[in-house]
């Protein structure tokens, strides 16, 4: 019948046999480069930690009311969910989708590279994976892992895998990707190099090795207080402690560059775009305001960085911030930054220093690079390790590492007056920690881990809440955190994150067989 | 039934002197069986004189010799006599039951007569169509036809702004809406608001898949078929004139007891604008939250007015009355007005005729500033030539829309003002208190502002084109070849100027500590967003027709082939910085990186089908059909598809000799159809994986790509309906009433549904074939004629009844499926259940659906489980249309009640959370026992709540944003509309006869939406109302304009 009609129609076209293979798709591509995918992860990684993502508010930015890094501002609605810790299937859901969708594209990479002969990429991603899982181990415990990724594979429901294993897993992946790091696959002469497809690190393998064994450092101290690992550690730590090229040291922060830039709202720096301002320079949180207890903390430190932090006077604290909690203080400006004016065109913080310094504080610039790891967090989890006996030197390594870190975050954030005289940042630095104060000085620090974490507290402000938070769950320390003041708070503070609310929708068989879980039960299983 | 009433009409006009010798006449009117016929109506030709016959049939009146009687009834051919001396005169009248004679236009242009269809339709005529002037026509069939959903999503001027949906829904996630075919053409369903309504000859509603399998697997959800004007055999021009205005006609009710205050301010803080006798909520003049102390208690000052907003920055101070102003945001909604002008010229002889029309739509919106206009012109044209017959089409329209950019901002920050507040004489947003920099809330912009700097215009063309050819080989072969081609493209663009904020408005947001939008939103430099659509789809069609009759036996076989492709391209680009020149809209004028995206796709498909039928006697039909698709959407081995119907028709009252010899029933068909029905739903591309870029990228030089969320599956399969149906049409007493009913049953199986998968999976969500809905229903249409007078009074009712069921029986691996929305969307198909239904969470609940409140703070907690009230789309509605008409006058109504379902009131959102709701203030703001509420005692054990008040009445428990659960917005979607009224007065031609070329002058005054009856609760909006125009029923919001009530007047002249 067809062929008898085609004739007398006007489209003999549609005899043709190819009449109907018209699915060329003109508007994207089917796959794409393994190293175009890798710039893009990288990318979102950095975004995961220092933003909201890509799915808006919901990514570790919360956690900032509860380690008392930011609070509310009492000129809006309160947000009772923050108040009260609150929390349910709905918050933080970011994290979740993001990760695993960052480490859907990790695993594209991996499988392309390893076609394609591109070795270095394959490594990398296997870096960047170790990261992903230990974030998601962090917030939740026991996640899909063994089963996880292979929807094409028909694997719709990944079932969980015990937390322990997932951590266990990522050291073997770092250990292997840092084996293929430091062959000749990837060092040789004319080898394959990502070169600027790289964000972080622009192809150097050396760094790639610093970073993994930093995140495997990372690994091995957040677990350090589960008996049942001792040996694993022990052995893990003697592999770094062996290895050459070690891990981040001072002035080697694993920045993130991709190009952000001022020219459209999505190629701001995240962590400018979701704490500072917005491009055309309006408050991208009015909202917000600066934690009181964190001035105060600082102030009693006569720690010069509050200036650096927020927007106050380093050499006074004010103006003032507002608790974790019910907010009494109406003020909004709070995150340091450089080079902000007021509606005279008068640079407003810090207080009565003229200065040429343009770029100081948290908040640089716009196109400031991202934080993936700093190098004062490499410090300190040094100290750390060195202070417990896993990595060599001794208390003068411990103390070496400890002041590095203080000096390197000084350092970080232009730290150029205390509110009364202008210098040098890391000779402020010498002269907060040598200051003989409690967990500030280290001879005058009884328990050298409770000054380390503490000092680590107060240098990862805005730059890795997610670690604060993982070192106060596993340590105690800052002990004199406060809890919300809101009289309304069901939780004392959030501990872990709930599963999100698409698990309990679509994979519910499996992650019913983690039980009730609540803000703060059951604990990741490196809690004490 | 019509012509013959329009003949009945005509002939009262005619008058006649009487003259020679009168006589009495007596006579008798029988059927061809020799039953009496009862009631006939009898008229002297030529004159004015004329009787009924009584219920024996039997007649008397004087006429004379050779005078000629026309006898009349409905339901048989008028019959002559002649008036041949005394005596009883017997006349037989042949049966001409209407439901014998039409015609209808079914599938792919195929006429068939009515009593052989197994299957229901409706007809519209032009008539019918344009009583209430619409300018989108579907507004002219709402109430009119059983088993159509006819929804009004939103008011304003564009009036792209209906859903249709028939018979219900099949797709859980597809299209639902019905094909429009526009003379044999599909078109994109868009083009309903783009067609004059005048143009249009009939519209033929094929509800149910039986009816519309021919078309193809476009055709899933029943066919629109619009057929427009031929040439009429007369030249005849007509002229068209209407005019009609919009007023608003709902409010969401508000509370006139408390002024502008929240909590965040007291004594303490920086600002000397508290009440000096209590630090508490006194007044607050920038807030747009009214928590203040009462209105009735005067100004917290004394005196009689308060300061509102901020002073100027030269130290002006506004001051006003403390007290409510009711008819401010009344004040704020303009009048719309809508001008129709229309010319048409039509001409023809036996072997061609020709049509010509044009008509120009001006409107004007409520919104101020909103404008709609449309050109259409159309030529239609057939010509005969002998065994040949050529007919073309040619229509080109163009429209042009520029309204509000974003009715959010207008309408909400006309809503979000305390009553207090005379905003509207603000309506020059460059003056003092108007500007962005002093305008009295801290909380937005002056609605104004939006108005005259936020715009989004649109620019549609829209060509339809097509011609056929017939010929007439032999006696029983027919060949048809049919080409057209709809082509349209848009143009939108949507402008935002810039935001400069003077140092005086950063100098009050730091001295004030109250902020004002300097700090919240801040400078912004003008933004453009504009895009381009350009759509071709091709259309051929070629058919051959066989018919054959031998003995009893008749048959006809249609076999043919169409070729459908569609073209589509769409460019967009934008930026947000663009450089600040006033009036100057334009990307290529701006710093920093353009927003730009393009997407283009071609498809293709085409599909044979065979059509039979066979007729016994002309009272026994059987009509079968078969039709096989292949298309590009899907891959190579699943592309060809093949469904196959049949349905049955039988008319009774010819074979059943009771009832063919019956004097109360005339008429008798039952009929029977199961189709099945494919429909596609899936995108171009849709079964490929892709890459697409990374959130940001390119950054500069770098690109980057990531993985899709959704994962593509290359085995999709079109989604089949199993269509039942069964009907019977009976018509009484002579067919003054004709009752219809159908019974339907569909089952859509092998559903396309988005798997939500676990997002370790490394995706969200992938396409699936699973899952089924059922959908069953009833419809009923009455058709009465009531009165037929001899004066020329006639009543005409007609009832149209809908009940369906969609169910969501299997959704595959997920017991609940989120349906998505443009916009805001809480509809879901949850298993078992109605699809859709409305999920949402509400407060906890004890077993007997009590309020469970803090034993001690008195305050109820919010249940994230979502929650099941109910089913979006009613499941009963009544259409009611009566049509009077009296010595020219016609007056004709049209009231719809719709109910069964339930509606969740995005606006309450924002008037509670502002204390601006008359709900809010049904306490006065003060401490209350929360209604119908219990307090836990033990575990699990609940006693009424009597006593425990909720500790903050005001902004603590209703301005608390985001606190209330969504379940507190929800109502039911109940009500009753009077949908259109219109009363018409046809000059008669003895006023006419002066005017020699004036063939008929018609005058009319017409309404639309002139009440709306809404169930006590709903205080928010109409709740026919829906954010989007997709599946996702059930939910409105601010997005919406208040609903507007339509009245006016229209002239045509025909000469």
């Amino acid at each position: 019948m067809k062929y008898t009609f085609c004739g007398l129609v006007l489209f003999a076209l549609a005899c043709n046999k190819n009449f109907l293979n018209v699915n060329n798709n003109p508007n994207a591509p089917s796959s794409g480069a393994p190293s175009l995918i890798f710039t893009n992860a990288v990318t979102f990684t950095a975004t995961i930690i220092n933003g909201n993502g890509g799915s808006g508010y919901g990514d570790f930015f919360n956690l900032n009311y509860p380690m008392s890094y930011e609070a509310l501002s009492s000129n809006y609605q309160v947000a009772y969910n923050i108040t009260r810790n609150n929390y349910t299937s709905t918050d933080f859901a970011g994290v979740w989708t993001d990760i695993y969708h960052n480490l859907n594209d990790y695993l594209q990479v991996e499988q392309g590279a390893s076609v394609g002969g591109e070795p270095f990429l394959v490594a990398s991603a296997k870096v960047m994976e170790a990261l992903d899982y230990q974030m998601l181990v962090d917030a939740y415990n026991d996640v899909p892992f063994s089963q996880a990724l292979q929807l094409p594979g028909g694997v719709t429901n990944p079932a969980y895998d015990a937390a322990q294993g997932v951590y266990n897993a990522c050291l073997g992946e770092l250990d292997t990707a840092i084996t293929i790091l430091e062959s000749d696959s990837v060092t040789g002469p004319g080898m394959y190099n990502p070169g600027s497809a790289d964000p972080m690190f622009g192809g150097a393998s050396t760094s790639w090795v610093q970073l993994a064994n930093t995140i495997k450092l990372r690994i091995l101290l957040h677990e350090v207080n589960v008996s049942s690992q001792s040996a694993t550690i022990q052995a893990e730590a003697a592999k770094i402690a062996s290895d050459a090229n070690g891990c981040l040291g001072a002035g080697q922060t694993a920045f993130v560059n991709p190009g952000y830039a001022t020219d459209a709202s999505s190629h701001l720096n995240p962590l400018w775009s979701t704490m500072g301002y917005t491009i055309t320079g309006a408050l991208a949180n009015a909202d917000q305001s600066a934690n009181s207890y964190f001035i105060a903390k600082l102030r009693a430190y006569n720690d010069p960085r509050v200036g650096f932090f927020y927007l106050c006077n380093p050499s006074t604290g004010l103006p003032a911030g507002n608790p974790f909690g019910i907010p009494t203080n109406a003020s909004s400006t709070y995150v340091g930054s450089g080079a902000q004016t007021d509606a005279n065109g008068n640079t407003i913080y810090p207080y009565n220093i003229a200065t040429s310094q343009s770029l100081w504080g948290i908040l640089q610039s716009p196109t400031q690079p991202s934080i993936l790891v700093s190098s004062w967090e490499s410090l300190f989890l040094q100290a750390e390790a060195v202070e417990r006996g896993l990595l060599p030197g001794g208390d003068a390594a411990a103390r070496s590492d400890y002041e590095a870190a203080i000096t390197d975050d000084f350092t970080y954030l232009n730290v150029y007056t205390d509110g009364n005289i202008s210098g040098d940042p890391s000779s402020f630095a010498s002269a907060y920690f040598g200051q003989p104060l409690v967990n500030v000085g280290w001879t005058s620090s009884p328990d050298k881990i409770q000054a380390i974490i503490t000092q680590k507290y107060i240098s990862l402000c805005f730059t890795n809440v997610e670690e604060a938070w993982t070192d106060y769950r596993r340590t105690g320390y800052p002990g004199d955190l406060p809890l919300s003041t809101d009289p309304a708070a069901l939780y004392p503070r959030v501990l872990r994150f709930i599963y999100p609310q698409s698990e309990y929708d679509s994979n519910k068989d499996n992650v019913d067989k983690e039980g009730t879980v609540s803000p703060v039960s059951p604990k990741i299983f490196w809690m004490p | 039934m019509s012509k013959l009433l329009v003949f009945l009409g005509a002939i009262c006009f005619y008058a006649s002197a009487l003259h020679a010798q009168v006589l009495t006449v007596r006579g008798k009117a029988v059927d061809e069986q020799g039953a009496v016929i009862p009631f006939v109506s009898v008229k002297i030709k030529g004159s004015r004189g004329g009787t009924v016959a009584d219920a024996d049939g039997v007649f008397s009146l004087k006429a004379k010799q050779g005078d000629v009687l026309i006898l009349s009834s409905a339901g048989y051919d008028n019959k002559q006599a002649t008036v041949t001396g005394s005596g009883t005169l017997v006349v037989t009248l042949a049966k001409t039951s209407q439901e014998l004679a039409a015609v209808v236009v079914t599938a792919l242009g195929i006429k068939r007569e009515a009593r052989s269809l197994g299957y229901a339709t409706a007809q519209i005529d032009n008539k019918d169509l344009n009583a209430s002037q619409p300018v989108n026509f579907a507004n002219g069939i709402t109430g009119k036809v059983s088993g159509m959903n006819v929804d009004l999503t939103n008011s304003g001027v564009d009036p792209d702004n209906i859903r249709i949906t028939l018979r219900g829904n099949r797709s859980f996630l597809g299209n639902n809406e019905p094909l429009l075919v526009v003379d044999g053409v599909p078109v994109d369903i868009s083009y309903l608001a783009e067609i004059n309504s005048a143009d249009i000859a009939s519209v033929n509603v094929l509800k149910g898949a039986t009816a519309a399998a021919l078309y193809g697997s476009s055709a899933a959800n029943g066919v629109m078929v619009v057929t427009t004007r031929m040439g009429s055999r007369k030249p005849t021009i007509q002229l068209s004139s209407t005019v009609t205005f919009d007023r608003v006609s709902f409010f969401p009710k508000m509370q006139y007891y408390n002024g502008p205050a929240s909590s965040e301010y007291s004594s303490t803080d920086a600002i000397s604008y508290s009440n000096p006798a209590n630090n508490q909520n006194g007044y607050v003049p920038f807030e747009n939250q009214s928590f203040a102390s009462p209105y009735a208690s005067g100004s917290p000052w004394g005196g009689d007015s308060v300061i509102i907003g901020f002073p100027g920055p030269d130290g002006q101070v506004q001051k006003i009355p403390y007290e409510p102003l009711a008819d401010e945001i009344k004040k704020f909604w303009k009048t719309g007005a809508t001008y129709q002008n229309g010319i048409s010229y039509s001409q023809g002889d036996d072997n061609g005729s020709y049509f010509l029309s044009g008509q120009n739509i001006k409107k004007t919106g409520i919104t101020p500033g909103d404008t709609y206009n449309r050109t259409t012109v159309r030529f239609n044209g057939s010509k005969r030539y002998g065994a040949f017959k050529a007919t073309g089409n040619v229509s080109y329209g163009e429209s042009n829309l520029n309204q509000a950019g974003s009715l959010y901002n207008t309408y909400y920050q006309v809503q979000n003002i305390a009553t207090s507040v005379p905003f509207t004489n603000y309506a020059n947003s460059d003056a003092l208190f108007g500007d962005i920099n002093t305008y009295y809330n801290a909380y937005a912009l002056n609605p104004y502002w939006y108005i005259d700097n936020d715009r989004y215009t649109r620019n549609r063309q829209d060509l339809l084109a097509n011609g056929d050819l017939s010929l007439d080989a032999t006696k029983w072969l027919n060949i048809d070849y049919q080409l057209g081609i709809e082509n349209y493209s848009y143009y939108e663009q949507t402008t935002v100027a810039a935001l400069n904020f003077s140092p005086y408005a950063f100098y009050l947001a730091s001295a004030t500590l109250a902020g004002n939008e300097s700090v919240y939103v801040g400078d912004a430099l003008p933004s453009v967003s504009t895009d381009n659509v350009t759509d071709r789809k091709i259309y051929s069609n070629f058919k051959a027709t066989l018919h054959k009759s031998i003995g009893n036996f008749g048959g006809q076989l249609i076999l043919g082939n169409t070729i459908n492709q569609e073209k589509q391209n769409y460019l967009l680009n934008g930026s947000t910085t663009l450089l600040n020149i006033s009036g100057l809209y334009n990307v290529n004028f701006r710093s920093g990186t353009p927003s730009v995206n393009q997407y283009s796709f071609l498809t293709r498909n085409y599909g044979n089908y065979a059509d039979l039928t066979l007729n016994y006697k002309d009272w026994a039909f059987i009509h079968a059909s078969g039709r096989q698709d292949k298309t590009s959407l899907l891959n190579a081995a699943n592309r060809s598809y093949f469904y196959p119907g049949v349905d049955a028709s039988l008319v009774l009252s010819d074979v059943i000799p009771d009832v063919k010899n019956s004097r109360v029933i005339s008429y008798i068909k039952i009929r029977g159809g199961v189709t099945k029905t494919g429909n596609l739903n899936v995108n171009p591309y849709q079964i490929q994986n892709v890459q697409s870029a990374g959130p940001g990228f390119p950054y500069g030089q770098t690109t980057g790509l990531t993985t899709s969320s959704t994962y593509a599956n290359n085995n999709l399969k079109p989604e089949f309906t199993l269509s039942n149906e069964v009907g019977a049409e009976i018509a009484f007493l002579h067919n003054r009433f004709d009752l219809q009913g159908t019974y339907f049953y569909e089952k859509t199986t092998d559903e396309t549904v988005s798997v939500s998968v676990s997002d370790a999976s490394g995706y969200q969500s992938y396409l699936e074939n699973v899952g089924r809905m059922d959908n069953r229903g009833l419809e009923l249409d009455l058709k009465a004629n009531i009165l037929r007078l001899n004066n020329g009074l006639r009543w005409d009712v007609g009832l149209h009844y809908t009940h369906y069921k969609n169910v969501a029986v299997d959704l595959g691996p997920t017991n609940s499926l989120f349906i998505p929305s443009v916009n805001q969307s809480n509809a879901y198909a949850v298993k078992g259940n109605p699809y859709p239904v409305l999920q949402v969470p509400d407060w906890n609940k004890d077993s007997l659906g009590r309020v469970i409140v803090n034993a001690n703070t008195g305050l109820p907690s919010v249940n994230s489980t979502l929650v099941n009230f109910g089913a979006t789309n009613p499941t009963h509605t009544l259409g009611i249309n009566t049509s009077v008409s009296f010595k020219g006058f016609t007056l004709g109504a049209v009231a719809e009640y719709r109910g069964g379902n339930v509606i969740y009131n995005g606006t309450g959102t924002f008037l509670d959370v502002d204390g601006l709701s008359a709900r809010s203030a049904m306490f006065q703001h003060s401490r209350f026992v929360y209604p119908n509420s219990v307090i836990e005692v033990s575990p699990g054990k609940y006693v009424p709540n009597t006593n425990v008040t909720i500790n903050d009445g005001g902004v603590g428990f209703w301005g608390n944003f985001g606190y209330f659960p969504p379940s507190m917005f929800i109502t039911s979607a109940a009500f009753w509309s009077l949908r259109n009224v219109s009363l018409t007065y046809d000059l008669p031609k003895s006023a006419l006869r002066r005017l020699k070329v004036v063939q008929g002058i018609q005058i009319g005054i017409v309404g639309s939406n002139l009440l709306l009856f809404l169930p006590k609760l709903n205080t928010w909006q109409d709740p026919e109302f829906s954010e989007d125009k997709g599946n996702a029923t059930g939910t409105n919001s601010i997005n919406e304009a208040p609903p507007t009530r339509t009245y006016g007047a229209n002239l045509n002249i025909t000469f």
